[in-house]
């Protein structure tokens, strides 16, 4: 067991953070943060605090998921709640910190919110809209913790579930996993339990666990966070499911277009060593266990839990028939699971509070919540948790807080390159698995972008499919082909050369692809063609009879236009 | 004067560098130990070459690899003219993952990550010491985009091609990127100083359209903005320090 003098002095530790007797200062420091400029205002504020003498404390955490007010930076003055400041500048951060440190100044101007509670002007921070409708379960920690030190994720209950599942029966823990009706987040749903219970079934050893942190899908980016923000509940996801299932040996398959998410993924797993939550008898449990890291090398179809697998043996990552499935015959044969990242970071959460609390949130069929991130054109951008069944228009225009500049909304984009565009009617749609399938998109891994009306949806049907083309692997011929017919019909269509044949070309092309593909790649690729078919064929009449793009985006048909006029 | 300087004076002092064919079939090492005398580990890396050469990852590790600081002083002392350091890298790296096959792509992408790409007589050597077909690396890193078998220009540009990015309008910024460089996409410079390339996300989509340098990543771009960013990176080099 992690002991409990260890535990109790992790918390003692945060107790002096949180209730500290030196200011202590919170710098957002994940990639977004720091490409919005975090790194000068860290550089700013630690020249600040040295040139007025003041005695504080700074620490790097990760993305609280609020990218529209990055860079951002956290203060707790003894006795004071903590207080979130928004896209700072280095000058700003400096001016911040003497007025608030120095004159007792609490700069409502860049104040964000108070944790907690309200106060002198600024409001609570749990409050404001874009948190105000989110449960954050699985990204509880993000953004509040130091990401590189495991005794703060433990003071905050981290590894609870871990040792609460140690001393359970492993049929027991799977069993709880399935009663909670969680689903696969990567995009298929598959049921994690029932997965789980194949993998354990099948008698053949050593066993495999695979976390799958590709997260190739562009426009989504909630793994990078979550790995960069809070890597130690992955980790004890993973810890909860290797024992659940038997696994010895654990991969994390992250895309090394992510350098820091491996770094700060690495840092963790050294500090899971250095307290026994890795390698031989862990916790005195007996059970042994070990986690190593795999690089992708920038190939999408690799999320593909078989073109995964074939990554790792170090091959061409090139999808395999399926059945069997990696549950029987995984990795060098062996079976294996795949769980993807946020699926393992809900597990510590359900192990602790049991599979009724998990399953008391959500739909019928989708129970807990969906992560999502939240892009495009939309006001407030960044990483929302919500409850499953909540309304697009709740997300997009609630929290979200709708369409910046005035502009009109026109259609969301779900699931990335497998998933479609859903239009305006469509805004009171409840989210889930199924009701997403419904209306011919998914939920796909969590990309939700949001378009307005100087977005032409040929375009963006035309740049899937740029994608599908590209990221193909190549081994089937409907994908390889089938894809490159599609994107040469449509780059026809925005380049003013459609016939009007093309629609019904596209349709039945569509289906062969969809029908005869290999792998989910194929198979989904022509879901955004679909979607838009279905909702905005008028878009597809106008570029092709009247050689019109109403939203100037294709640009041949803009200046031929000009021509004209 | 080195100690051995008169010895040395009877081998006649190479300009040529070793054809990798020489270095594998025939020895051209004199034995003259200078790099064992300048190594500051005190390793000595002609025998830790043999050991590479001849796939011995464990001797090697025992011989103390590890602790090469990459300093290439023993390839500049070489009277041989031996490239020892390209060797020690090469080690290292193999002998972290022990020759063991499936380690190929995690190998390949610390290769990249030492050599700026994937040189070709570093791969042969991958090859025979994993003992694969070569043809079956370069299967491997023609498929994944992230390998690269030419050397990128000193600045790698890469261009998000996110969703995100896309409507908010990283076509364009591709547009004036290729204007402003002289180059297209998937092309380098021929003064070697920019590399064009695009990313199929970064993940920064809160930011977009985003633009990474040489794994920098840089948010909320346009035109203007690209401008001044090879226009402030070009001066900054012009005056180092």
């Amino acid at each position: 067991m992690i002991t409990a003098d260890f535990r109790a002095k992790a918390e003692k530790e945060w107790q002096k953070i949180t209730n500290p007797s030196i200011p202590q200062i919170f710098i957002g420091m994940a990639t977004c943060g720091e490409a919005a400029g975090a790194l000068s205002i860290y550089k700013s504020i630690e020249s600040t605090l040295m040139k007025n003498h003041i005695e504080a404390r700074i620490h790097k955490t990760g993305c609280l998921g609020m990218c529209y007010c990055e860079p951002m930076v956290d203060i707790i003055k003894p006795g004071q709640p903590r207080i979130t400041y928004r896209n700072l500048e280095p000058e700003t951060a400096a001016e911040l910190i003497t007025d608030y440190l120095v004159n007792n100044n609490y700069r409502t101007d860049l104040a964000l919110g108070a944790w907690g509670e309200a106060i002198d002007g600024i409001p609570n921070l749990f409050e404001i809209d874009f948190l105000k409708y989110q449960e954050r379960t699985a990204l509880k920690n993000i953004g509040v913790i130091n990401p590189e030190d495991i005794s703060q994720y433990i003071a905050r209950g981290g590894y609870k579930g871990f040792e609460k599942a140690l001393c359970t029966q492993q049929d027991e823990i799977i069993d709880e996993v399935e009663k909670s009706g969680l689903r696969g987040l990567g995009g298929a749903g598959f049921p994690t339990g029932f997965k789980w219970k194949e993998c354990r079934k099948t008698e053949s050893y050593p066993k495999y666990l695979i976390c799958n942190a590709d997260e190739g899908d562009p426009g989504a980016y909630m793994d990078r966070s979550l790995l960069e923000s809070d890597p130690h509940s992955v980790l004890e996801g993973m810890l909860i499911a290797a024992y659940a299932i038997g696994c010895s040996r654990g991969f994390i398959y992250i895309r090394d277009e992510y350098p820091l998410a491996i770094k700060r993924v690495r840092t963790a797993i050294e500090q899971m060593g250095q307290y026994e939550l890795l390698g031989e008898n862990i916790l005195d449990s007996g059970f042994n266990f070990d986690i190593e890291i795999r690089e992708g090398a920038g190939a999408f179809v690799c999320g593909e839990e078989s073109a995964l697998l074939a990554s790792i043996e170090g091959n061409r990552g090139m999808p395999r028939h399926r059945p069997p499935y990696p549950a029987e015959s995984g990795l060098w044969g062996k079976p294996t699971d795949i769980n993807n990242v946020k699926t393992l970071a809900n597990i510590p959460a359900i192990i602790t509070n049991g599979a009724e609390w998990f399953a008391d949130r959500g739909t019928g069929s989708s129970k807990g919540t969906a992560i999502f991130a939240l892009t495009g054109k939309v006001a407030n951008r960044g990483l929302i948790e919500v409850p499953m069944g909540i309304t697009l228009r709740k997300i997009i225009f609630d929290i979200g807080g709708g369409i910046p500049n005035g502009k009109e909304f026109k259609a969301v984009q779900t699931g990335g390159p497998s998933g479609g565009c859903l239009p305006a009617e469509l805004l009171e749609l409840p989210i889930a698995f199924d009701s997403l399938a419904v209306a011919g998109s998914i939920m796909g891994s969590g990309g939700m972008v949001v378009l307005d009306e100087d977005t032409c949806m040929v375009d963006v049907a035309r740049f899937f499919l740029d994608f599908a083309k590209q990221e193909s692997c190549g081994q089937c011929i409907p994908c390889r082909l089938g894809t490159k017919q599609m994107f040469d019909i449509l780059d026809d269509i925005t380049k003013g050369k459609g016939r009007q044949t093309d629609i019904d070309m596209l349709l039945e092309l569509s289906e062969s692809v969809a029908h005869t593909s290999l792998c989910g790649l194929g198979r989904t690729a022509p879901n955004p063609v679909l979607t838009t078919l279905r909702y905005f064929q008028n878009e597809y009449e106008a570029h092709i009879n009247h050689k019109r793009c109403h939203a100037n985006v294709c640009r041949l048909l803009v200046e031929e236009g000009n021509i004209d006029e | 004067m080195n100690k051995i300087a008169p010895v040395l004076s009877f081998f006649k002092k190479r300009d040529d560098k070793p054809s990798d064919k020489e270095l594998i079939r025939e020895n051209p090492c004199i034995d003259c130990s200078l790099c064992l005398e300048v190594c500051d580990k005190g390793l000595w890396p002609s025998i830790l070459l043999e050991d590479i050469k001849n796939g011995r990852f464990a001797d090697s590790k025992k011989h103390g690899i590890d602790e090469c600081n990459d300093c290439g002083d023993c390839t500049t002392e070489c009277p041989m003219s031996i490239p020892l350091f390209k060797y020690l890298r090469l080690g290292k790296i193999l002998s972290f993952y022990n020759g063991n096959k499936s380690g190929l792509i995690p190998i390949l992408l610390e290769l990249q990550s030492n050599f700026g790409y994937l040189p070709k007589d570093m791969v042969s050597h991958i090859a025979r010491f994993l003992k694969l077909p070569e043809g079956h690396i370069h299967s491997v890193a023609s498929f994944y985009k992230s390998l690269r078998l030419t050397p990128p220009g000193r600045r790698h540009v890469c261009i998000c091609r996110g969703t995100a990015c896309h409507i908010s309008g990283a076509p364009q910024l591709t547009r004036d990127t290729e204007k402003l460089l002289g180059i297209k996409e998937g092309e380098t410079s021929t003064d070697n100083e920019y590399t064009l390339d695009n990313v199929a996300c970064v993940g920064c989509c809160a930011l977009a359209p985003v633009i990474t340098v040489n794994s920098e990543t840089y948010g909320k771009m346009n035109s203007d903005k690209v401008q001044k960013l090879f226009k402030k990176t070009d001066t900054k080099d012009e005056n180092p320090g």
